[in-house]
Protein backbone atom coordinates (compact mmCIF):
# COMPACT_ATOMS: atom_id res chain seq x y z
CA UNK A 1 0.00 0.00 0.00
CA UNK A 2 1.06 3.58 -0.93
CA UNK A 3 -0.08 6.80 0.94
CA UNK A 4 0.25 9.90 -0.56
CA UNK A 5 0.35 12.98 1.89
CA UNK A 6 0.09 16.80 1.28
CA UNK A 7 3.18 18.02 3.20
CA UNK A 8 5.56 21.06 3.41
CA UNK A 9 8.68 18.95 3.30
CA UNK A 10 10.14 15.74 1.87
CA UNK A 11 10.24 13.23 5.02
CA UNK A 12 7.80 11.66 7.88
CA UNK A 13 8.89 14.28 10.19
CA UNK A 14 7.48 17.24 7.79
CA UNK A 15 4.54 18.97 8.64
CA UNK A 16 1.76 18.40 6.78
CA UNK A 17 0.23 20.55 4.21
CA UNK A 18 -3.34 21.84 4.52
CA UNK A 19 -3.73 22.13 1.07
CA UNK A 20 -4.24 19.41 -1.55
CA UNK A 21 -3.65 20.95 -5.44
CA UNK A 22 -0.96 23.39 -4.02
CA UNK A 23 0.78 21.34 -1.49
CA UNK A 24 4.52 22.05 -1.53
CA UNK A 25 4.96 17.90 -1.75
CA UNK A 26 3.49 14.77 -1.41
CA UNK A 27 4.98 12.33 1.07
CA UNK A 28 4.55 8.73 -1.05
CA UNK A 29 4.49 6.76 2.52
CA UNK A 30 5.04 2.81 1.75
CA UNK A 31 3.06 0.25 4.15
CA UNK A 32 3.55 -3.23 4.48
CA UNK A 33 2.02 -5.12 7.16
CA UNK A 34 0.66 -1.94 8.84
CA UNK A 35 3.90 -0.43 9.12
CA UNK A 36 5.91 2.17 7.12
CA UNK A 37 8.74 0.81 5.24
CA UNK A 38 9.68 3.91 2.93
CA UNK A 39 9.00 7.61 2.48
CA UNK A 40 9.84 9.35 -0.79
CA UNK A 41 8.49 12.83 -1.66
CA UNK A 42 7.56 14.47 -5.14
CA UNK A 43 7.70 18.23 -5.53
CA UNK A 44 4.53 19.97 -6.13
CA UNK A 45 5.83 23.20 -7.27
CA UNK A 46 4.47 23.35 -11.06
CA UNK A 47 1.05 22.87 -9.21
CA UNK A 48 1.75 25.48 -7.10
CA UNK A 49 2.65 27.98 -9.40
CA UNK A 50 -0.04 27.07 -12.16
CA UNK A 51 -2.91 29.41 -12.66
CA UNK A 52 -5.31 27.09 -13.41
CA UNK A 53 -5.59 23.46 -12.89
CA UNK A 54 -3.68 23.10 -9.66
CA UNK A 55 -5.95 20.08 -8.10
CA UNK A 56 -6.15 17.94 -11.78
CA UNK A 57 -2.09 18.34 -11.97
CA UNK A 58 -1.61 17.53 -8.20
CA UNK A 59 -4.24 14.13 -8.88
CA UNK A 60 -2.07 13.80 -12.27
CA UNK A 61 1.09 14.08 -9.96
CA UNK A 62 -0.07 11.37 -6.90
CA UNK A 63 -1.23 9.15 -9.75
CA UNK A 64 2.26 9.13 -11.30
CA UNK A 65 3.79 8.33 -7.79
CA UNK A 66 2.25 5.18 -7.95
CA UNK A 67 0.29 5.79 -4.47
CA UNK A 68 -3.20 4.07 -4.11
CA UNK A 69 -4.51 6.03 -1.48
CA UNK A 70 -4.41 9.58 -0.86
CA UNK A 71 -5.12 11.57 2.76
CA UNK A 72 -6.28 15.00 2.07
CA UNK A 73 -8.12 18.15 4.01
CA UNK A 74 -9.81 19.22 0.90
CA UNK A 75 -10.73 17.45 -2.44
CA UNK A 76 -11.90 19.61 -5.06
CA UNK A 77 -14.41 18.39 -7.84
CA UNK A 78 -11.53 18.20 -10.68
CA UNK A 79 -9.34 17.08 -8.71
CA UNK A 80 -11.82 14.09 -7.36
CA UNK A 81 -12.74 13.68 -10.49
CA UNK A 82 -9.16 12.67 -11.09
CA UNK A 83 -8.38 10.72 -8.78
CA UNK A 84 -11.40 8.68 -9.00
CA UNK A 85 -10.08 8.28 -12.50
CA UNK A 86 -7.03 6.89 -11.13
CA UNK A 87 -8.44 4.86 -8.76
CA UNK A 88 -6.95 6.38 -5.88
CA UNK A 89 -8.88 6.42 -2.57
CA UNK A 90 -9.20 9.48 -1.13
CA UNK A 91 -9.54 9.89 2.69
CA UNK A 92 -9.18 12.90 5.67
CA UNK A 93 -6.12 14.17 6.90
CA UNK A 94 -5.19 13.91 10.65
CA UNK A 95 -2.42 14.92 12.10
CA UNK A 96 0.48 17.50 12.88
CA UNK A 97 3.12 15.32 10.59
CA UNK A 98 3.12 12.89 7.74
CA UNK A 99 3.84 10.06 10.38
CA UNK A 100 1.32 11.26 12.64
CA UNK A 101 -1.06 11.46 9.60
CA UNK A 102 -0.31 7.87 8.73
CA UNK A 103 -0.78 6.24 11.89
CA UNK A 104 -3.39 7.99 12.73
CA UNK A 105 -5.16 6.69 9.49
CA UNK A 106 -3.80 3.49 10.76
CA UNK A 107 -5.67 3.10 13.90
CA UNK A 108 -9.05 5.20 12.93
CA UNK A 109 -9.06 3.70 9.89
CA UNK A 110 -11.52 6.14 8.70
CA UNK A 111 -14.30 6.14 6.01
CA UNK A 112 -13.31 6.87 2.59
CA UNK A 113 -14.37 9.87 0.98
CA UNK A 114 -16.89 9.51 -1.96
CA UNK A 115 -17.68 13.27 -2.68
CA UNK A 116 -15.66 15.88 -3.46
CA UNK A 117 -14.93 18.44 -0.36
CA UNK A 118 -16.89 21.58 -2.19
CA UNK A 119 -17.54 23.82 -4.94
CA UNK A 120 -14.31 24.01 -6.17
CA UNK A 121 -12.42 27.39 -6.75
CA UNK A 122 -10.19 26.85 -10.75
CA UNK A 123 -9.82 29.53 -11.50
CA UNK A 124 -8.49 31.46 -8.70
CA UNK A 125 -4.95 31.16 -6.14
CA UNK B 1 -16.89 53.54 -35.68
CA UNK B 2 -16.44 51.03 -32.09
CA UNK B 3 -15.79 52.38 -28.67
CA UNK B 4 -14.93 50.10 -26.20
CA UNK B 5 -15.89 51.77 -22.53
CA UNK B 6 -13.21 50.53 -20.08
CA UNK B 7 -11.87 51.07 -16.41
CA UNK B 8 -9.73 49.55 -13.84
CA UNK B 9 -11.80 50.11 -11.12
CA UNK B 10 -14.99 48.76 -10.33
CA UNK B 11 -17.93 51.00 -9.56
CA UNK B 12 -17.07 54.09 -11.80
CA UNK B 13 -19.55 54.19 -13.85
CA UNK B 14 -18.99 52.59 -17.04
CA UNK B 15 -22.26 51.85 -18.04
CA UNK B 16 -23.54 54.75 -16.73
CA UNK B 17 -21.38 56.26 -19.26
CA UNK B 18 -21.95 53.67 -21.97
CA UNK B 19 -26.03 53.31 -21.60
CA UNK B 20 -26.11 57.53 -21.76
CA UNK B 21 -23.96 57.57 -24.52
CA UNK B 22 -25.86 55.08 -26.51
CA UNK B 23 -29.32 56.78 -25.60
CA UNK B 24 -28.13 60.19 -26.40
CA UNK B 25 -26.12 59.45 -29.67
CA UNK B 26 -29.68 57.34 -30.95
CA UNK B 27 -32.14 60.51 -29.95
CA UNK B 28 -29.46 62.43 -31.34
CA UNK B 29 -30.14 60.35 -34.89
CA UNK B 30 -27.07 58.14 -34.91
CA UNK B 31 -27.92 54.27 -35.27
CA UNK B 32 -26.14 52.94 -32.24
CA UNK B 33 -25.38 49.36 -31.37
CA UNK B 34 -24.49 49.02 -27.39
CA UNK B 35 -23.25 45.46 -26.31
CA UNK B 36 -22.62 44.43 -22.79
CA UNK B 37 -19.59 42.45 -22.88
CA UNK B 38 -19.20 41.91 -18.91
CA UNK B 39 -20.69 38.82 -19.41
CA UNK B 40 -20.21 37.63 -15.52
CA UNK B 41 -22.51 40.12 -14.83
CA UNK B 42 -24.22 42.36 -17.24
CA UNK B 43 -26.36 44.90 -16.02
CA UNK B 44 -27.03 47.56 -19.05
CA UNK B 45 -30.25 46.44 -19.50
CA UNK B 46 -31.43 47.15 -16.39
CA UNK B 47 -31.08 50.78 -17.73
CA UNK B 48 -33.27 49.94 -20.86
CA UNK B 49 -37.05 50.02 -21.58
CA UNK B 50 -36.66 47.15 -23.32
CA UNK B 51 -36.21 43.32 -22.69
CA UNK B 52 -34.30 40.27 -24.04
CA UNK B 53 -36.13 39.19 -27.69
CA UNK B 54 -33.97 36.66 -28.62
CA UNK B 55 -31.79 34.57 -27.05
CA UNK B 56 -29.24 31.78 -28.55
CA UNK B 57 -27.31 29.52 -27.05
CA UNK B 58 -23.29 29.74 -26.99
CA UNK B 59 -20.89 27.35 -26.70
CA UNK B 60 -17.13 26.18 -27.06
CA UNK B 61 -15.59 22.71 -28.51
CA UNK B 62 -14.02 21.22 -26.30
CA UNK B 63 -11.77 18.01 -26.95
CA UNK B 64 -13.14 14.32 -25.94
CA UNK B 65 -10.78 11.81 -25.42
CA UNK B 66 -11.45 8.14 -26.82
CA UNK B 67 -10.03 6.18 -23.82
CA UNK B 68 -9.48 3.46 -26.08
CA UNK B 69 -7.39 4.40 -28.65
CA UNK B 70 -5.67 6.78 -26.49
CA UNK B 71 -1.69 5.69 -26.28
CA UNK B 72 -1.08 8.23 -23.18
CA UNK B 73 2.14 8.97 -25.43
CA UNK B 74 1.32 12.93 -23.85
CA UNK B 75 1.20 14.85 -26.57
CA UNK B 76 -2.09 16.91 -26.49
CA UNK B 77 -1.45 17.25 -22.06
CA UNK B 78 2.08 18.56 -22.67
CA UNK B 79 0.84 21.15 -25.68
CA UNK B 80 -2.20 22.41 -23.44
CA UNK B 81 -1.32 25.88 -21.79
CA UNK B 82 -4.61 26.33 -19.50
CA UNK B 83 -3.99 23.01 -17.97
CA UNK B 84 -7.07 21.27 -19.52
CA UNK B 85 -5.55 17.52 -20.09
CA UNK B 86 -3.84 15.36 -17.49
CA UNK B 87 -3.12 12.14 -18.01
CA UNK B 88 -5.22 9.98 -15.56
CA UNK B 89 -6.49 6.14 -15.10
CA UNK B 90 -4.02 4.99 -18.17
CA UNK B 91 -5.55 7.88 -20.78
CA UNK B 92 -5.80 11.29 -21.40
CA UNK B 93 -8.38 13.13 -19.28
CA UNK B 94 -9.98 16.30 -20.26
CA UNK B 95 -11.20 19.14 -17.41
CA UNK B 96 -13.19 20.80 -19.53
CA UNK B 97 -13.98 23.55 -17.58
CA UNK B 98 -10.34 24.71 -18.21
CA UNK B 99 -9.96 24.49 -21.72
CA UNK B 100 -9.89 27.74 -24.27
CA UNK B 101 -11.47 25.68 -27.08
CA UNK B 102 -8.34 26.10 -29.05
CA UNK B 103 -8.59 22.65 -30.61
CA UNK B 104 -4.31 22.01 -30.59
CA UNK B 105 -4.83 18.83 -28.29
CA UNK B 106 -6.74 17.22 -31.45
CA UNK B 107 -4.00 18.42 -33.94
CA UNK B 108 -1.22 16.89 -31.72
CA UNK B 109 -2.96 13.94 -31.18
CA UNK B 110 -0.83 11.10 -33.12
CA UNK B 111 -3.78 8.31 -32.62
CA UNK B 112 -6.78 10.25 -33.57
CA UNK B 113 -7.80 9.80 -30.49
CA UNK B 114 -9.71 13.23 -29.75
CA UNK B 115 -12.56 14.82 -31.04
CA UNK B 116 -14.35 17.98 -29.98
CA UNK B 117 -18.00 18.42 -29.00
CA UNK B 118 -19.77 21.87 -28.52
CA UNK B 119 -20.27 22.87 -24.43
CA UNK B 120 -22.15 25.49 -24.09
CA UNK B 121 -20.74 28.32 -21.77
CA UNK B 122 -23.43 30.70 -22.19
CA UNK B 123 -26.13 33.04 -24.10
CA UNK B 124 -25.76 36.08 -26.18
CA UNK B 125 -29.73 37.96 -26.40
CA UNK B 126 -31.09 40.94 -26.93
CA UNK B 127 -33.09 42.93 -28.72
CA UNK B 128 -33.42 45.06 -32.35
CA UNK B 129 -35.03 48.67 -32.32
CA UNK B 130 -35.33 51.24 -35.37
CA UNK B 131 -31.63 52.19 -34.92
CA UNK B 132 -30.95 50.75 -32.08
CA UNK B 133 -29.49 47.22 -31.19
CA UNK B 134 -28.79 46.01 -27.95
CA UNK B 135 -26.32 42.66 -27.42
CA UNK B 136 -25.25 41.15 -24.31
CA UNK B 137 -23.52 38.02 -23.47
CA UNK B 138 -23.85 35.64 -20.44
CA UNK B 139 -22.16 33.26 -18.72
CA UNK B 140 -23.51 30.30 -17.29
CA UNK B 141 -23.69 30.60 -13.56
CA UNK B 142 -20.09 27.93 -12.86
CA UNK B 143 -18.54 29.45 -15.92
CA UNK B 144 -14.96 30.53 -15.83
CA UNK B 145 -13.68 31.22 -18.92
CA UNK B 146 -15.35 34.56 -20.12
CA UNK B 147 -13.26 35.45 -23.39
CA UNK B 148 -14.96 33.18 -26.22
CA UNK B 149 -17.77 34.85 -25.31
CA UNK B 150 -16.57 38.41 -25.75
CA UNK B 151 -14.77 37.46 -29.00
CA UNK B 152 -18.02 36.54 -30.34
CA UNK B 153 -20.60 39.13 -28.96
CA UNK B 154 -17.81 41.93 -30.81
CA UNK B 155 -16.72 39.61 -33.38
CA UNK B 156 -20.37 39.64 -35.04
CA UNK B 157 -21.86 42.03 -37.51
CA UNK B 158 -24.91 44.17 -36.26
CA UNK B 159 -28.44 43.36 -37.66
CA UNK B 160 -28.60 46.30 -39.18
CA UNK B 161 -26.50 49.24 -40.26
CA UNK B 162 -25.20 51.42 -37.56
CA UNK B 163 -23.18 54.36 -37.22
CA UNK B 164 -21.64 53.40 -34.26
CA UNK B 165 -20.78 50.50 -31.80
CA UNK B 166 -20.02 51.13 -27.62
CA UNK B 167 -18.92 48.26 -25.99
CA UNK B 168 -19.76 47.79 -22.20
CA UNK B 169 -16.62 46.36 -20.60
CA UNK B 170 -15.69 44.63 -17.42
CA UNK B 171 -13.65 46.20 -14.81
CA UNK B 172 -9.72 45.68 -14.69
CA UNK B 173 -6.76 45.24 -16.75
CA UNK B 174 -7.14 41.44 -17.97
CA UNK B 175 -7.90 38.90 -20.55
CA UNK B 176 -11.94 39.66 -20.54
CA UNK B 177 -11.11 43.42 -21.20
CA UNK B 178 -8.44 43.08 -23.78
CA UNK B 179 -10.79 40.84 -25.37
CA UNK B 180 -13.64 43.65 -25.13
CA UNK B 181 -11.09 46.75 -26.07
CA UNK B 182 -9.01 45.14 -28.97
CA UNK B 183 -11.32 45.00 -31.43
CA UNK B 184 -12.88 49.23 -30.67
CA UNK B 185 -11.32 51.95 -32.17
CA UNK B 186 -11.11 53.68 -29.24
CA UNK B 187 -11.05 53.22 -25.00
CA UNK B 188 -13.04 55.63 -23.28
CA UNK B 189 -11.99 55.01 -19.80
CA UNK B 190 -14.21 55.69 -16.25
CA UNK B 191 -12.85 56.67 -13.47
CA UNK B 192 -13.15 59.04 -10.43
CA UNK B 193 -10.97 61.62 -8.65
CA UNK B 194 -9.90 59.33 -5.76
CA UNK B 195 -6.44 58.13 -5.39
CA UNK B 196 -8.36 54.17 -5.70
CA UNK B 197 -9.51 55.66 -8.82
CA UNK B 198 -6.35 56.43 -9.81
CA UNK B 199 -4.63 53.15 -9.04
CA UNK B 200 -6.86 51.48 -11.26
CA UNK B 201 -7.31 54.37 -13.98
CA UNK B 202 -3.09 53.95 -14.18
CA UNK B 203 -3.14 50.29 -14.62
CA UNK B 204 -6.21 50.67 -17.85
CA UNK B 205 -3.97 53.29 -19.03
CA UNK B 206 -1.00 50.70 -19.82
CA UNK B 207 -3.12 48.23 -20.60
CA UNK B 208 -4.46 50.36 -23.59
CA UNK B 209 -0.88 51.45 -24.60
CA UNK B 210 0.00 48.09 -24.73
CA UNK B 211 -3.11 47.63 -27.19
CA UNK B 212 -2.08 50.75 -29.48
CA UNK B 213 -5.18 52.09 -29.14
CA UNK B 214 -6.10 55.95 -28.64
CA UNK B 215 -7.60 56.28 -25.26
CA UNK B 216 -9.41 59.27 -23.44
CA UNK B 217 -10.69 59.63 -20.00
CA UNK B 218 -14.06 60.49 -18.06
CA UNK B 219 -14.39 61.87 -14.76
CA UNK B 220 -17.21 60.62 -13.07
CA UNK B 221 -18.11 61.61 -9.65
CA UNK B 222 -15.70 64.71 -10.12
CA UNK B 223 -16.06 67.48 -7.15
CA UNK B 224 -15.78 64.13 -4.95
CA UNK B 225 -11.92 63.59 -4.35
CA UNK B 226 -8.67 65.56 -5.11
CA UNK B 227 -6.94 66.31 -8.35
CA UNK B 228 -4.86 63.39 -8.56
CA UNK B 229 -6.67 61.99 -11.26
CA UNK B 230 -6.49 65.62 -13.04
CA UNK B 231 -2.88 65.97 -12.54
CA UNK B 232 -2.04 62.07 -14.02
CA UNK B 233 -3.65 62.74 -17.04
CA UNK B 234 -2.00 66.10 -17.56
CA UNK B 235 1.62 64.45 -16.71
CA UNK B 236 0.52 61.66 -19.26
CA UNK B 237 -1.14 63.34 -21.80
CA UNK B 238 -4.09 61.43 -21.18
CA UNK B 239 -7.16 63.96 -22.68
CA UNK B 240 -10.19 64.18 -20.37
CA UNK B 241 -12.88 64.30 -22.57
CA UNK B 242 -15.87 64.78 -19.86
CA UNK B 243 -17.09 65.22 -16.52
CA UNK B 244 -19.77 63.90 -14.22
CA UNK B 245 -20.55 66.04 -11.43
CA UNK B 246 -20.85 64.14 -8.27
CA UNK B 247 -24.64 64.93 -7.62
CA UNK B 248 -27.41 63.18 -5.16
CA UNK B 249 -29.78 62.73 -7.62
CA UNK B 250 -27.72 61.05 -10.39
CA UNK B 251 -27.21 58.23 -7.36
CA UNK B 252 -31.07 58.37 -6.88
CA UNK B 253 -32.18 58.03 -9.97
CA UNK B 254 -29.59 55.29 -11.08
CA UNK B 255 -30.75 53.31 -8.04
CA UNK B 256 -34.21 53.27 -9.24
CA UNK B 257 -32.79 51.93 -13.37
CA UNK B 258 -33.15 55.51 -14.97
CA UNK B 259 -30.21 56.52 -17.23
CA UNK B 260 -28.12 59.62 -16.19
CA UNK B 261 -29.56 61.23 -20.10
CA UNK B 262 -33.10 60.52 -18.67
CA UNK B 263 -32.28 61.97 -15.24
CA UNK B 264 -30.44 64.51 -17.19
CA UNK B 265 -31.48 65.33 -20.23
CA UNK B 266 -28.71 68.18 -20.52
CA UNK B 267 -25.84 65.68 -20.50
CA UNK B 268 -27.10 64.33 -23.85
CA UNK B 269 -25.37 67.46 -25.52
CA UNK B 270 -22.03 66.26 -23.73
CA UNK B 271 -22.29 63.06 -24.84
CA UNK B 272 -22.65 64.06 -28.37
CA UNK B 273 -20.01 66.46 -28.13
CA UNK B 274 -17.78 63.48 -26.34
CA UNK B 275 -18.58 61.47 -29.30
CA UNK B 276 -17.93 64.46 -32.10
CA UNK B 277 -14.36 64.83 -29.55
CA UNK B 278 -13.81 60.28 -30.26
CA UNK B 279 -14.25 60.79 -34.33
CA UNK B 280 -11.41 63.99 -34.48
CA UNK B 281 -9.44 62.03 -32.29
CA UNK B 282 -9.46 59.07 -34.19
CA UNK B 283 -9.98 60.37 -37.45
CA UNK B 284 -13.41 59.14 -38.20
CA UNK B 285 -13.25 55.64 -37.09
CA UNK B 286 -13.22 53.01 -39.58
Amino acid sequence: MKIAVPSTGTTLEAPVDDRFGRAHYFCIVTLEDQSITGCESVDNSDNIDAAHGAGSGAAELVAESGADTLLAPYVGPSAFAGLDAANIAVYPLKGETVKDAVETFLKESPARIENPSGPGHHGSL
Amino acid sequence: MKISIASGKGGTGKTTVAVSMALALRNHGLRVQLLDADVEEPNSLLFLDDDIAASEDFGIMVPTVDREACTSCRACRDLCAYNAIKMLGGSAMVFPELCHGCGGCIRVCPDDAISEALRPVGVIEGFDKDGFVFRQGKLNIGEVLSTPIIRELLHRDAPQPVDVTLVDASPGTSCPVIAACNPSDFVLLVTEPTPFGLNDLALAVEMVRELKKPCGVVVNRAGLGNDVVHRYCEEQGVEILMEIPFDRTIAEQYSRGTPLVTAKPEMTEAFVALYDRIKVITGGGQ
